[in-house]
C-alpha cells in the first residue's frame, strides 16, 4: 500500500530527469557583461542640478546561444535602498535612482525598486554580442541627508 | 490516479521553474553634502513715521511681510539653523542713533519662532530636524519714540543659515 503511493512520486521525478536531459536547457549559454562595475553621483546643488547623471554609462553585452525562440529577459534589481557609509542608518529610497536604455527595443527605461528585479530588456531568441548602453540617474533633492551612500545593483540575464 | 496527477503537477512546477541566467553586480556610490541655502523676496524693508510717536508708537513695515525659503541637507544628527542678527545700530550718519532693540520681528510658518527682537547677538528665527525646503514670512516693526530725532536711519540685519 505505501509502495503504491511512493511509486507516482518516484515515477515522477524520474520523468523530471528524463525532461532535464533532453532539454534545450543543457545546450544554452548565457554570457553577461558590464564595463564599468561601479559608477558614482558627484554631490551637486539640487536646484542647480535636480537630477544627476552618474559619472559612467553602463556599457552592457548580452550573449545567448542555443535559445532558439525562447524568450530571454534582462533584469536590474537593486539590492536595497541606499544606505549611509558614515551613519550607517540614514538612507535614501532607492527609486530616486532611474535608468535610460538604448538602443530600444530591446532595452527599456526603468526605475530601481528596492529587491525587485525590473526588466531592463527583453526579446525572444539568441543573441550575438548585442550591445547597450544604460545611463543611471540620480533624483536630488533637498530632503536627503548628507552622507556617503552606496549599494549594489545586480543585472540578471535569463532565458526560459 | 489521484497520486499521479500530484506527482506530476509538481514536475511541471519544477521544470517551468528552471532556466539558465547570468549575473553582474554593479556599485552604485552616490554622494550627499551638507547644503544650504536662504531665499527672500527683498533686501529691503523700511518704516516711516506718520504720526505723533505718542499717538502711534509702533511703526510696522511699509512693505508686505517677506517671504522667507530656507533650503537646507543636513547631516547625521544634526539640525538646522535659522538666525537672525543686527550688524551695528540705527544710525542716521550725524551722530543721531537708536538702539536696535526698538525692532522686533514676527514670523509665520512651521518652524519658525513667532516673535523676537533684534539684538547684535544672533538669534534663532526658526529651527528644523529634517533636510528639506521651509516656507514662512518675516515682518518687522519698529518701535517709535519722541526722543528719536528726525532722520534717516539705516541698519543691515543678517539671517544666517546653518546646522550644528
Amino acid at each position: 500500500m505505501r509502495i503504491h503511493k511512493i511509486f507516482p512520486v518516484i515515477g515522477a521525478w524520474v520523468v523530471t530527469l528524463g525532461l532535464l536531459g533532453n532539454a534545450d536547457l543543457r545546450g544554452q549559454t548565457l554570457e553577461l557583461q558590464i564595463s564599468p562595475q561601479s559608477i558614482s553621483f558627484p554631490a551637486a546643488d539640487p536646484d542647480v542640478e535636480p537630477v544627476i547623471i552618474a559619472n559612467y554609462p553602463i556599457h552592457v553585452t548580452m550573449r545567448i546561444t542555443g535559445s532558439a525562440k525562447r524568450p530571454w529577459l534582462l533584469t536590474l534589481r537593486a539590492d536595497g535602498d541606499l544606505i549611509g557609509d558614515q551613519s550607517g542608518i540614514e538612507t535614501i529610497t532607492i527609486s530616486n535612482i532611474d535608468w535610460t536604455a538604448t538602443p530600444s527595443p530591446p532595452y527599456q527605461n526603468g526605475t530601481l525598486v528596492a529587491n525587485v528585479a525590473q526588466s531592463a530588456a527583453g526579446g525572444t531568441g539568441n543573441l550575438n554580442r548585442a550591445q547597450g548602453d544604460i545611463v543611471f540617474r540620480f533624483k536630488n533633492l533637498w530632503t536627503h541627508r548628507a552622507d556617503s551612500y552606496s549599494q549594489t545593483i545586480t543585472f540578471v540575464l535569463s532565458a526560459l | 490516479m489521484k497520486n499521479i496527477m500530484r506527482g506530476f503537477l509538481g514536475v511541471l512546477c519544477l521544470v517551468l521553474g528552471l532556466g539558465s541566467q547570468t549575473s553582474q553586480v554593479l556599485n552604485v556610490d552616490a554622494q550627499v553634502n551638507s547644503r544650504f541655502k536662504i531665499e527672500i523676496n527683498s533686501n529691503t524693508v523700511t518704516f516711516t513715521r506718520t504720526m505723533d510717536p505718542r499717538i502711534a508708537p509702533v511703526i510696522v513695515q511699509n512693505e508686505p511681510p517677506l517671504q522667507i525659503r530656507v533650503k537646507a541637507t543636513r547631516g547625521f544628527f544634526q539640525s538646522v539653523n535659522l538666525r537672525i542678527q543686527a550688524n551695528g545700530i540705527l544710525s542716521d550718519g550725524l551722530g543721531h542713533t537708536i538702539p536696535i532693540e526698538n525692532v522686533s520681528w514676527q514670523a509665520a510658518g512651521d518652524g519658525f519662532t513667532p516673535n523676537g527682537q533684534l539684538t547684535s547677538a544672533a538669534q534663532q528665527l526658526g529651527r528644523w530636524s529634517p533636510s528639506g525646503v521651509f516656507q514662512g514670512t518675516l515682518a518687522f516693526s519698529f518701535q517709535d519714540n519722541e526722543n528719536f530725532a528726525p532722520g534717516i536711519y539705516t541698519l543691515v540685519v543678517t539671517l544666517s543659515v546653518s546646522s550644528n
